[in-house]
């Protein structure tokens, strides 16, 4: 593997820096430009926008190109670190193949978002779409052709993303001939350590997945942690990720090496979990930005579903991020698709769904009816002691409807048509003679009449109120803090540079400043007119709450 | 209109109808709810309706911490995976729980003759 890169490598000409906003300067080889940088697929990342936070902070155009770029930069620290601290660990007598694996995770870092759907993460949960090709996961199996990865990424306790397994895919499809070790190109990406490591050099290896996909601090977490902070201008933490990638380095005294972080890295380390709770409950949880995915989400069905160009296959597949591209209904060709293509595609539709409208014109939005999940517990919570049966009975209906429209693939709108299809499931249910145990209890249970009442409820509310029946509901869980999660605690802190020091467990050593909480859930309406001033708010929050009172 | 069929209808469809049929039919393996759900898929599209299966581990572990009162898995990251049905729990009780949040065509589709038949030959 390189070492760092000096002045001279600048000079001669063998490596390129990059201004960027975040690190100042970005150096790569050169030869990467021509074998990865340049070429069609990675610079599809330039029309792949990172987050869907531009409608509540505009200047929030980053998009996947940049943080690649961010990753491979902070990826290249980090292993400048585990060098040093191997080389004090194993002296001359680093495992065999090191550099290999050093040079590997380098190129993961670089390519881990090469697959990534348009808009993100809203348009990848149809790459799992269970049709009838082969799932990814097969085929990454099959691509990286090593039993032991696919042993692994079958029985991990946690599956990779779907743009995780695409990424890896695309990755060692199109870029074979650069990535020394295949296998470890695909678990650095996904996240699929080796479940029973054979000698040093796998252990070593972990220590690489870990840095780039972990469930709590790897390098792709803290470029989009800083970077969407300077796009948004959230500056109130601050993250000194040169004091924290520094102090990375090998720890296990008399076992195999296991990645720790250095005394002097504590107090970073807790500015990101802080970065990432403040990112988490008051960025990604704003109901403005919950809306804008659920946009993005119900035009990517659409479209999804209006341009297959067979039932075999939709737009978000491996083919349509190719060169060669695929074949719509429409006779058009999808070739590098991007977020630009789904928006063209969408404006094809013959018959719009109201999210391409909405999306397109932002005046025919619904607007969230209470702003925040504290204004939500105020209005709905705070006065729950005396009426909590009545709340309960509220939320479990609010539950069971939005998980009935998912399974209808309805949309989360609540209008007359939702009514009038509860309204005939009833009747059906009446009138059918056989009823299977599922169908008498649907039929007899209070869960369908519960929702029913309660959409009545809505309904009879605007029409007296004189506003459009027409809402969106939208759900999340809880914002629950990252000094919560388990995995947190069992990082590993050393307090030495010396090698072959004792390290410690975070839990012991970070007091957690909050309680663990109970997931319950946080649900939101939508209006058109909720955005002017005389709009019934309280008078709608009484008249949910007295539902079941 | 296009159903979307998680892992929750499919594991209570194949309990309800297996224990209905014997009472020490108790789990159900992911081999066997994968089969079951390409059946009942099949018998929407034939009455023209468009049915989609989310089955991403992702999905069945949230499905399972969602509802660790009355089901626990047995060896959960294996392909051999099974769904347990906790002791106390019955046909009945499922129903209560779920049949509520379930579209009728789904209900139906699970309980039809021919995805039963899938269920019960897996």
């Amino acid at each position: 593997m390189r070492g760092p890169v000096s002045l001279g490598d600048v000079a001669t000409g063998t490596v390129k820096r990059i201004k960027d906003p975040v690190y100042g300067y970005i150096e790569l080889p050169r030869s990467l430009f021509d074998s990865v940088v340049d070429t069609a697929e990675f610079q599809r990342l330039r029309r792949i926008v990172q987050t869907s936070y531009a409608p509540l902070y505009p200047s929030a155009l980053h998009n996947r190109f940049v943080h690649s770029l961010g990753v491979y930069h902070l990826g290249s620290m980090a292993a400048a670190a585990l060098v040093r601290s191997a080389t004090g660990r194993y002296g001359e007598k680093a495992p065999q193949g090191w550099k290999d694996s050093l040079e590997t995770f380098r190129l993961a870092c670089l390519l881990h978002d090469v697959g990534h759907a348009p808009f993100s993460h809203t348009g990848e949960d149809f790459y799992r779409e269970k049709g009838h090709r082969p799932s990814i996961d097969d085929e990454l199996k099959e691509v990286v052709g090593d039993p032991r990865f696919s042993r692994d990424a079958s029985a991990a306790a946690k599956e990779a993303a779907p743009h995780e397994v695409m990424s890896a895919l695309v990755g060692l499809e199109r870029y074979a001939s650069v990535i020394p070790d295949r296998a470890l190109f695909a678990r650095c990406i996904t996240g699929y350590k080796h479940a029973h490591p054979r000698g040093e050099r796998e252990y070593l290896e972990n220590v690489l997945i870990e840095l780039l996909n972990s469930s709590t601090i790897d390098v792709d977490k803290l470029d989009y942690l800083i970077r969407d902070a300077y796009v948004i201008g959230f500056d109130s933490i601050v993250i000194d990720y040169v004091r924290l990638l520094r102090g990375i380095s090998l720890t296990g005294r008399e076992g195999h090496p296991v990645i720790a972080f250095h005394k002097s890295a504590l107090s970073v380390l807790e500015n990101v979990v802080y970065a990432r709770d403040l990112e988490k409950e008051w960025v990604q949880s704003h109901p403005v930005i919950l809306y804008e995915q659920y946009l993005i989400q119900r035009m990517a069905a659409v479209v999804n579903a209006a341009l297959r160009s067979d039932g075999d296959l939709g737009v978000f597949c491996k083919q349509a991020l190719t060169v060669s591209g695929i074949r719509l209904a429409s006779g058009q060709t999808l070739r590098r698709m991007s977020d630009d293509d789904i928006i063209y595609l969408a404006k094809q539709v013959q018959e719009p769904d109201e999210s391409i409208t909405e999306y397109l014109d932002r005046g025919k939005r619904r607007h969230p009816i209470w702003k925040s999940e504290a204004e939500f517990r105020a209005l709905f919570c705070l006065e729950a002691a005396e009426n909590q049966e009545a709340i309960d009975a509220l939320a479990a209906a609010l539950e069971g409807l939005s998980e009935y429209l998912d399974a209808k693939g309805l949309g989360r709108v609540i209008n007359v048509k939702t009514l009038e299809t509860i309204e005939s499931e009833m009747r059906a249910l009446e009138e059918q003679d056989a009823k299977s145990l599922l169908a008498k209890e649907r039929d007899e249970g209070r869960d369908l009449q519960d929702q029913h009442h309660l959409l009545r409820a809505l309904h009879d509310f605007s029409e007296r109120r004189e506003i459009e029946f027409d809402y969106v509901l939208l759900d999340q869980k809880s914002f629950k803090s990252g000094f919560e999660s388990g995995d947190l605690g069992s990082l590993k802190v050393v307090f030495s540079d010396r090698a072959g020091e004792p390290s410690y467990l975070l839990k012991g050593l970070l007091p957690s400043t909050r309680l663990a909480g109970e997931s319950q859930r946080v649900f939101y309406l939508f209006h058109h007119d909720a955005s002017q001033g005389d709009f019934p708010k309280k008078e709608l929050v009484d008249c949910l709450k007295s539902v079941f009172a | 209109m296009c159903y979307y069929i998680g892992i929750e209808s499919l594991v209570v469809g194949a309990l309800v109808e297996m224990l209905q049929r014997d009472e020490s039919q108790r789990s159900v393996s992911y081999a066997t709810i994968e089969k079951y759900g390409n059946a009942v898929v099949k018998v929407l599209e034939d009455q023209n309706e468009e049915a989609v299966l989310v089955l991403s581990r992702a999905n069945t572990r949230g499905f399972i911490m969602d509802c660790s009162d009355i089901f626990h898995v047995e060896d959960p990251d294996s392909p051999d995976g099974r769904i347990v049905l906790r002791e106390g729990v019955g046909p009945r009780e499922l129903a209560r729980r779920f049949a509520g949040r379930m579209p009728l065509a789904i209900i139906n589709a699970l309980a039809d003759e021919r995805s039963v038949r899938a269920l019960l030959a897996a």
